[in-house]
């Protein structure tokens, strides 16, 4: 604490309770699931491809909460956040809603659109791309994690660099199990390295 | 002579609270300013102090009246909240601002060619 900048103070308060790589997991499991689902749709078919993996993202959300509470909480402690920065998480939620629906009625525009034989790699993968950028942007900005962003792009990537490599004969699936399992293994890596130098602390002990 | 012996009461110096002049106590209370409140756990975290020491920082603090402790439970763990008090919050800003006077009156003095560096005898 060489000068006092309140600002990134709170920041700094902020991730340290936050930002313990939990979250990075979580989104690598949904980021798997990209890259898993088309390669059961074979057997499962288009919808259970995806569906069968909503009671996994549960359970993998249940655990992390219960790791959280068992092995962070008792290292980094718990702090209440001030009006400002619920503010900030409130309008992150909102946002997030909103880009939400906006995901939803695009991907329902661009299947009318697939349904009346308008066809292009770009159909889906724009908009989609977009999205994952917005989200991304979002979330790095209200939780003060930049790296959020950095995962934004990456993942915005996905969608055109899978086609190329499927284009050229490279990979299978749209390119979509290479792409996106490699970000997912790359974002559970950084979680876990961030997890990890936490979860080795000890736990501090009160009689000092 | 009679100049001479003026002394620096009520000047800037005096307007600094001694209760939060102190290093440690101002982490925590840096702390706990942006934020709304926070447990010990997380404060030895962030300060860097030790419990011992965070404890009797945060008696005087709570003393002073800056602080408020609320205990409670977390599940069936007791859990300790701590908080800043209006008057704590009212304090921190006033000894920002007192330091900044006091910062300013300083650096006015070392900036060369401003009057108050001027020798008194030449």
């Amino acid at each position: 604490m060489n000068a006092i900048d309140l600002k990134r103070e709170e920041r700094n308060a902020f991730r340290s309770v936050t930002d313990t790589g939990l979250r990075d997991m979580m989104i690598a499991s949904f980021v798997a699931m990209f890259a898993i689902a088309p390669l059961l749709s074979g057997t499962l078919g288009d919808f259970w491809s995806s569906a069968v993996f909503l009671p996994v993202l549960a359970v993998v959300y249940l655990i992390i909460r219960f790791v959280h509470s068992r092995l962070i909480v008792p290292r980094v402690g718990q702090a209440q956040w001030s009006a400002v920065r619920k503010s900030h998480l409130r309008r992150l939620g909102v946002a997030m809603l909103v880009v939400n629906v906006a995901a939803f009625i695009s991907g329902a525009v661009a299947f009318f659109l697939a349904e009346r034989g308008v066809t292009g790699p770009w159909l889906f993968s724009v908009p989609l791309s977009l999205i994952v950028m917005v989200l991304f942007s979002l979330l790095a900005y209200a939780m003060s994690v930049p790296r959020y962003f950095v995962y934004g792009v990456a993942l915005a990537a996905c969608l055109p660099v899978g086609e190329w490599l499927f284009q050229q004969g490279y990979a299978s699936h749209h390119g979509f199990p290479m792409v996106f399992g490699s970000a997912a293994i790359a974002i559970a890596l950084i979680g876990l390295v961030k997890f990890v130098r936490i979860a080795s602390q000890p736990i501090p002990a009160e009689d000092g | 002579m009679a100049e001479n012996t003026e002394t620096m009461s009520n000047g800037p110096v005096d307007q600094i609270d001694p209760v939060l002049h102190a290093a440690a106590r101002l982490k925590v209370v840096t702390q706990l300013y942006v934020l709304d409140a926070a447990d010990a756990t997380f404060l030895v975290n962030r300060t860097g102090l030790t419990w011992g020491n965070l404890s009797t920082h945060l008696s005087k603090l709570e003393g002073a009246g800056y602080v408020s402790l609320n205990k409670g439970y977390q599940g069936k763990k007791p859990q300790t909240m701590i908080r800043l008090t209006n008057k704590g919050r009212r304090a921190f800003k006033q000894y920002r601002e007192a330091m900044q006077r006091l910062l300013e009156d300083t650096r006015r003095v070392d900036e060369p060619g401003k009057p108050m560096d001027q020798p008194s005898g030449s």
